[in-house]
This record gives structure tokens, C-alpha cells and sequence, in this order.
């Protein structure tokens, strides 16, 4: 079925405040209502997927049809989180973008070979950095058709 | 008849002055101890004259009448220095017929010639002694071998290896030497004859493995063939420790750059964006003067960034060494100027190719790393100029290649030829917030880790040629 359209809840997983609020702006400015979720560091992540610690409540912790991970994360970095929601059969097919200031090779390496679906690396420039996350979102929410779950 | 044997020479001296003494110091030193010279007798008037007392205080006979002598039966030669010629020619008018006689003219000149000997003796020993002395006096350990490869001389620093030279001298030189070593070297020493210097780990006595360099040449004869090896040892594990160490600092200087910079964006990706931020949301209450504020404030973040891409750029150089592979620089040159062509079309820079570009064996990212900040360079200082053309080109150089980057802008003045290529300095010739000097920094990194140079040849007002070789077979280098 055609999710086109359908407003997208996204996680954004990171924990620098200024970052958050630039992101979240950028994402705005596409106009569509996806509702954005904040998880500050790795153990926060992972409980918002799992439904644990503060996260319990389904239906106000809904599964995001999308994540923004940063890498350099606080409890559990970027590509742990990562390579443990791949592992795992009921959430591996949420589509996740490494969303990071990182440009070592190896970072990105492990990032797809952990099945990261894409691999964003944020600019300095704010309008680059405002054209990269709609593009994103543009092309993540619009043009890519994602999984029913 | 009886046969003049020639292993004896029996002597009778006639004349017991200065001369006699002098004669029979020489004839009982060493000098003559193969002739086997014995000194039958003396003979003179006066026993109180120097030569013959000397004579009498040695045991030798003495007499007032040489005519003793004739009664000797082994004598061979009778040496006259009475310097009298009435006496002389009594002699050789009484002698017995076989026994010879010298005179002393004639004994005059040989005692003048076993003086000049004696000197020349002299001479080459203290020479010898001096060169002994060099070489003992070495800082670095000295020997030799015979073709064999055994020690046949050895200066005493062999000690500062635990070793004394007798315990070596005879032994094989791979007896000192870490087991990996063969010998291989030693017998080309021999076989071509030429001289080498190379490392080797040395074992002192108690085992611990040394890191030297040894200079060697074949000792060669007159016929010009191999006799032996001369060798010179130095140690250099202190200097070794040294440049790993200061390879080690340099890797984590370059590590701390890298991580610092790369740190530094979060912050500037933040102070770029609230600012941007701040001028969109807040346009009209600023006013003018607040947004001109927010604007400079803008402009020194992008500032910023430029020097923390720059940074990031030079570390990533020493960081990450791609593979050498065969690349041509052709395709990297048009890939370049694809990435440009805004930039050239807005500067109506005319671009063009010179030479036929060729194949060349290198980093790729490094290389087009290279040309682009050469021609970044070029399209900022081509200035103001009518026509402005930019050039690359290409020279083989049989062990190099050549290429330039040449443009018809403002030059530069020979004065700065070799400021331009340190980190941060910049001519301010051109009114140019971008850039931070560092890009030529970057360029003579690469070039030089692909085994070249870059330099640059211009003048004032006549544009400048930016010239860089790469070794053909280069390998990447520390």
C-alpha cells in the first residue's frame, strides 16, 4: 500500500540541543506533519523501540517509520544502537539514516555493513544543512514507499 | 780453496775512533741480525780512543797491530778507518788474499746510508704507530677481514660490544651478528669489489641485539684483486629510537589534529545554523544594524570552518594512505574541471590542456587533491586581468613526470616563493575571505609522499607557473 503522503513519525536520535532544534527545523520546512521524536542518548533509543523505561506507553511512543542516528551518542554510541536493531527480526526493516558530522571511512564502512540504509554526513554551511534534510525527508516520507507494520 | 760463506760475515775493525764505535753499534743492532755479522777484533794504537775502549768495555779483542788479524782464519773483511792512506795500502799490500777490504770513504757512506735507513725506519713507524693510533683512536668500531669473512683486526671499541679483539680475531664476523643475517652482503663486497654501507643488527656479548650501520670496502692489492674487507661500525639504535619515536609523535600530533578539528564542527554547525536561524526569525527586529552584526558574525563562522576543513584536510594526509594505482591524470584533470566549471564560467576563466596527459601511478584522491588546489590558487590570483587563462600541462622527465599549472594573472614575487608554501601564510594580495593558506601546504605534502617537488616560477604582474613532479615508480613513502 502507498504510504505517499501519510505523515511519517520520525526518531531522532541525538544529543547535541542546538543540532536538535536546527533538525527539527529543517525538517519542518518540508511541510509534512511528521510528528518528530527526541531520544538524547543510545540507552534512550533503544528503550523508545523496545517500549521500555519511560518509553513504555505504546500508543504515545509509537514506532517511528524512520530514525535519524548520530554516531557520537552518549551510553550507547550511534552504531551499536544500529547494529542491534538490525539484528532484531521485529525492527530491522525500520529504514535508518546515520545523521553525523563523522566523514572517516571507516565509520561509514561499519555504518552500512551494520545495515545503516543511508549514510548523511552534516555540512557546516546551515543551508546545506537545511537542503540535505529535506532532501531527506523528501526523499525517505515522499518518494521511497516504506514497509507496513 | 775456502768457500766465503755467505751466511757469516766476519769483521776486523782497523782504527778505534768515533767511526769504530759507530760502526759496531750498527753491526750489533738489529739491522743486521740476518747478514749474522760478528766483529772478530779491533785494532788501534791508542786503546784510550772512544772505539776501541767501547770495544775493550764489549769483550771484543783488541790489538795495537792489525797484523793480528791476518791469523784469524774466518775473517772476510777488514774495514779501515784510520783515514790514513799509508795504512790503507799496508793493508792491501799485507792482507791475505781473500780477505776483502773497506775503506773508509767507502765505510763512511755506508754508515751514511745505514743512517739515512735508520730514519726512514723511523719515519715508517711513527707513521705506522700514528695510523695505528687513528685507528685506535676511532669513535666507531674498525676491522677488517680476511676473504673468508674471519677478523683479522679489530679497533679496541669492539669492548663497547662486550667483546675484547682477541676473543674475535679468527672468528667468522656473522658470529657477532643477529642470526638473520647470511653474509650475502660480504661476498658481494668481495666478488664485485665495491663498497657498501647498510644496516645490520649486532649481538653483543651478553646477547642484546644492537641496530648499526657498517660502511664497507674491499681491500684490494697492487694486482687489484681482493684481499679483504675494511669495516667501520657505528651504533645507531639510539638514533633509531629517536626517529621512531618522533614517527610516533608525528602520527599522534597528526591523530590529536584530526580529532580536534573534527570535533570543532559540532560546535560550528551549530553557531552557523542559529545564526542563519536568528537572521530569518528575527529579520525586521534586528534592523539593519543587527543584521550587519549577525552577518559579520556569519561570515566569521564560515571563516572557521574553512581553517577546520583545511586542518582536517592536512591530517587526513599523513592519516589515510589510499593504495598507488595507475590513474590517468587526464580523467583527473577533466573530473576537476567538471567540479569547477561554475567557478571558470563566472570568472570567464579560458581553461586549457597543453600536453597530452599521461597515465601516472598515484593516490587518486591525493592527486586530484593536488590539481585542485592549484587551481583554486590559479583562479584567485588571476585578478583583474583581460583575459585570463589558465594552463595545465605536461613534461616527461624520464624518471619524472612534470606538470604545471600556469595562469596569466598577478604573479608573485620571487621574495615569497618560499613563504607561500607555509601553513597559514598568505599574500593578502587578493581581497579573499576563503582562504586560509594552507592549500599549497597540502599540495607539497601529497607531492612530496609521491617522491617529488613543487615549486613555483613567476613574476609580478606576469602570472605565475606552478610546477610539481612525481616519481614514476614512486612508493608511498613515511
Amino acid at each position: 500500500m502507498e504510504t505517499k503522503g501519510k505523515p511519517v513519525d520520525i526518531l531522532l536520535v541525538e544529543d547535541d540541543l542546538d543540532h536538535i532544534e536546527l533538525t527539527i527545523r529543517a525538517l519542518k520546512e518540508h511541510h509534512v506533519l511528521n510528528k518528530v521524536y527526541v531520544t538524547k542518548d543510545g540507552q534512550e533509543a533503544l528503550d523508545f523501540i523496545y517500549h521500555r523505561g519511560s518509553y513504555v506507553d505504546e500508543r504515545r511512543f509509537p514506532r517511528p517509520g524512520l530514525i535519524l542516528l548520530d554516531i557520537r551518542i552518549p551510553k550507547i554510541n550511534g552504531l551499536e544502537v544500529l547494529k542491534k536493531l538490525k539484528a532484531n527480526p521485529q525492527f530491522m526493516t525500520i529504514p535508518i539514516i546515520m545523521l553525523t558530522t563523522s566523514d572517516r571511512d571507516e565509520e561509514i564502512a561499519e555504518s552500512y555493513a551494520g545495515g545503516a540504509n543511508s549514510y548523511v554526513i552534516k555540512p557546516v554551511d546551515f543551508h546545506e544543512f537545511v537542503e540535505k534534510v529535506k532532501n531527506i525527508n523528501l526523499y525517505w516520507t515522499i518518494v521511497t514507499t516504506l514497509p507496513k507494520w | 780453496m775456502k768457500k766465503t760463506e755467505t751466511e757469516r760475515l766476519n769483521v776486523a775493525i782497523v782504527g778505534g775512533g768515533a767511526g769504530c764505535k759507530a760502526l759496531i753499534e750498527l753491526i750489533l743492532s738489529d739491522a743486521f741480525s740476518e747478514l749474522k755479522m760478528k766483529i772478530l777484533g779491533v785494532a788501534s794504537l791508542d786503546p784510550m780512543l772512544v772505539g776501541a775502549a767501547y770495544a775493550k768495555g764489549l769483550g771484543i779483542y783488541i790489538t795495537s797491530d792489525y797484523k793480528d788479524f791476518y791469523g784469524f782464519e774466518d775473517l772476510n773483511l777488514i774495514i779501515e778507518l784510520t783515514r790514513r792512506d799509508e795504512v790503507l795500502e799496508e793493508i792491501l799490500r799485507t792482507k791475505p788474499s781473500l780477505v776483502r777490504v773497506m775503506d773508509h770513504v767507502s765505510a763512511r757512506l755506508f754508515l751514511g746510508f745505514m743512517d739515512v735507513m735508520e730514519k726512514h725506519e723511523k719515519e715508517a713507524k711513527e707513521s705506522r704507530d700514528h695510523l695505528q693510533n687513528l685507528l685506535e683512536a676511532a669513535n666507531d668500531l674498525v676491522y677488517t677481514l680476511d676473504l673468508k669473512g674471519n677478523f683479522t683486526y679489530l679497533n679496541p671499541r669492539i669492548e663497547d660490544f662486550g667483546y675484547t679483539a682477541d676473543e674475535l680475531l679468527g672468528k667468522h664476523f656473522l658470529t657477532i651478528l643477529a642470526e638473520k643475517h647470511r653474509g650475502g652482503r660480504f661476498k658481494k663486497s668481495i666478488q664485485e669489489k665495491v663498497r657498501q654501507s647498510y644496516e645490520v643488527e649486532v649481538k653483543t656479548k651478553d646477547g642484546v641485539v644492537k641496530d648499526c650501520v657498517i660502511s664497507t670496502s674491499p681491500l684490494l692489492n697492487h694486482a687489484g684483486k681482493a684481499t679483504g674487507l675494511l669495516g667501520i661500525m657505528r651504533d645507531i639504535t639510539e638514533k633509531k629510537k629517536a626517529e621512531e619515536e618522533l614517527r610516533k609523535k608525528n602520527e599522534e600530533l597528526e591523530n590529536f589534529v584530526y580529532v580536534v578539528s573534527h570535533d570543532l564542527k559540532v560546535p560550528m554547525i551549530s553557531l552557523q545554523g542559529l545564526s542563519s536561524v536568528l537572521l530569518e526569525d528575527y529579520h525586521e527586529k534586528l534592523g539593519e544594524g543587527g543584521r550587519r552584526y549577525l552577518e559579520r558574525i556569519k561570515a566569521n563562522t564560515r571563516h572557521m570552518e574553512i581553517l577546520i576543513l583545511d586542518l582536517l584536510a592536512l591530517s587526513r594526509i599523513g592519516r589515510v594512505v589510499n593504495p598507488f594505482k595507475d590513474v590517468s591524470s587526464l580523467e583527473i584533470v577533466k573530473r576537476l574541471f567538471r567540479n569547477l566549471k561554475q567557478r571558470l564560467e563566472k570568472n570567464r576563466i579560458d581553461i586549457s590542456v597543453g600536453d597530452i596527459l599521461p597515465t601516472i601511478h598515484c593516490d587518486e584522491d591525493r592527486m586530484y587533491q593536488v590539481f585542485e588546489n592549484l587551481l583554486l590558487n590559479a583562479i584567485k590570483f588571476i585578478g583583474e586581468v583581460e583575459n585570463p587563462k589558465i594552463e595545465i600541462g605536461y613534461e616527461d622527465k624520464d624518471e619524472f613526470h612534470q606538470f604545471y599549472v600556469r595562469d596569466n594573472g598577478i604573479g608573485i614575487d620571487p621574495k615569497y616563493y618560499r613563504k607561500i608554501f607555509e601553513i597559514f601564510q598568505r599574500l593578502k594580495e587578493i581581497e579573499d575571505e576563503e582562504g586560509t593558506g594552507i592549500g599549497l601546504v597540502i599540495v607539497e605534502r601529497i607531492v612530496k609522499n609521491h617522491g617529488g617537488k613543487v615549486w613555483v616560477e613567476s613574476e609580478k604582474g606576469k602570472g605565475a607557473t606552478f610546477y610539481f613532479t612525481l616519481a614514476k615508480t614512486p612508493s608511498p613513502a613515511s
